[in-house]
C-alpha cells in the first residue's frame, strides 16, 4: 500500500464517520428503544480495529522501516 | 499517523512529481472506480436515513431503493466498504483481505438485522408488503 491509499481509506472512514454523527445528532427522534450495550462495545472495538488495520496494511509505506 | 507525517517530511526525490511537490503517487484504477461506488453509496445511505427518520411511525418504507430491498442503507454500507477495500488494494490485489474481512463482519451483523426487520414487517403488517423485496443484496439475500 501506498501513503496516498492509507490516507483516502482514513479519508473514507473519517467522512463516514462525521456523516454518520451529523445523521444521528439531526435526524434522530427521542425514543425509548433500546440497545444491548454489548452491541454497542462492539462496534466501538470494530471501528478502532478497522482504522488501525489500515494502519498495519500500510506499515510498509513507512520509510526507516 | 506519525508515519504519514514523517512519511510527507522525509519523501525520497523519487516520489516527488516533476514540479518537486511532494506528492501521492498516481491515483490507480481502482481508485477510480472505488471513488464513485463510495460517493454513490454515501449518498444513498444518506437518502435512507433522512427517509427513514422522517416516516410516520410505523408505515412500510416506499421510497424509491426500499421497493426492491427492505434495507438499503445496509446495501449501502456494504457497498462503503467495498469501496475501501478497493482503494486499500495492495498492488496486484482488487480488494484488500483485511478490509474484507471487516466488510464479513459487518455484512453479517446487519443481514441478521436485516432479516429481523423483514420479518417485523411481516407480522405487522403482512407478508403482501414486503413479498418481492430482498433483505439486503439484490438477487442474493
Amino acid at each position: 500500500m501506498t501513503v496516498g491509499q492509507v490516507f483516502l481509506a482514513w479519508l473514507f472512514m473519517a467522512i463516514q464517520g462525521a456523516r454518520r454523527l451529523y445523521e444521528s445528532m439531526v435526524f434522530t427522534k427521542p425514543s425509548q428503544s433500546k440497545m444491548w450495550a454489548g452491541l454497542w462495545m462492539i462496534g466501538i472495538a470494530f471501528y478502532v480495529c478497522i482504522g488501525v488495520s489500515v494502519w498495519i496494511e500500510g506499515i510498509g509505506a513507512c520509510p526507516d522501516l | 499517523m506519525i508515519c504519514l507525517v514523517t512519511d510527507f517530511l522525509s519523501l525520497p526525490d523519487a516520489d516527488r512529481t516533476t514540479d518537486g511537490l511532494p506528492a501521492f503517487s498516481k491515483p490507480s484504477m481502482k481508485t477510480f472506480i472505488a471513488v464513485p461506488i463510495f460517493v454513490l453509496a454515501s449518498g444513498i445511505q444518506h437518502d435512507c436515513h433522512k427517509y427513514l427518520a422522517g416516516l410516520k411511525k410505523y408505515t412500510v418504507p416506499q421510497r424509491f431503493w426500499f421497493q426492491w430491498v427492505v434495507c438499503p442503507h445496509y446495501t449501502s454500507e456494504c457497498l462503503i466498504y467495498v469501496a475501501i477495500a478497493m482503494i486499500a488494494a495492495p498492488e496486484g490485489q482488487i480488494l484488500n483481505k483485511t478490509i474484507l474481512a471487516g466488510l464479513g463482519f459487518v455484512a453479517s451483523n446487519l443481514a441478521v438485522t436485516a432479516d429481523s426487520t423483514r420479518k417485523w414487517y411481516i407480522e405487522k403488517f403482512g407478508i403482501e408488503k414486503v413479498a418481492g423485496r430482498w433483505r439486503m443484496v439484490p438477487f442474493v439475500y
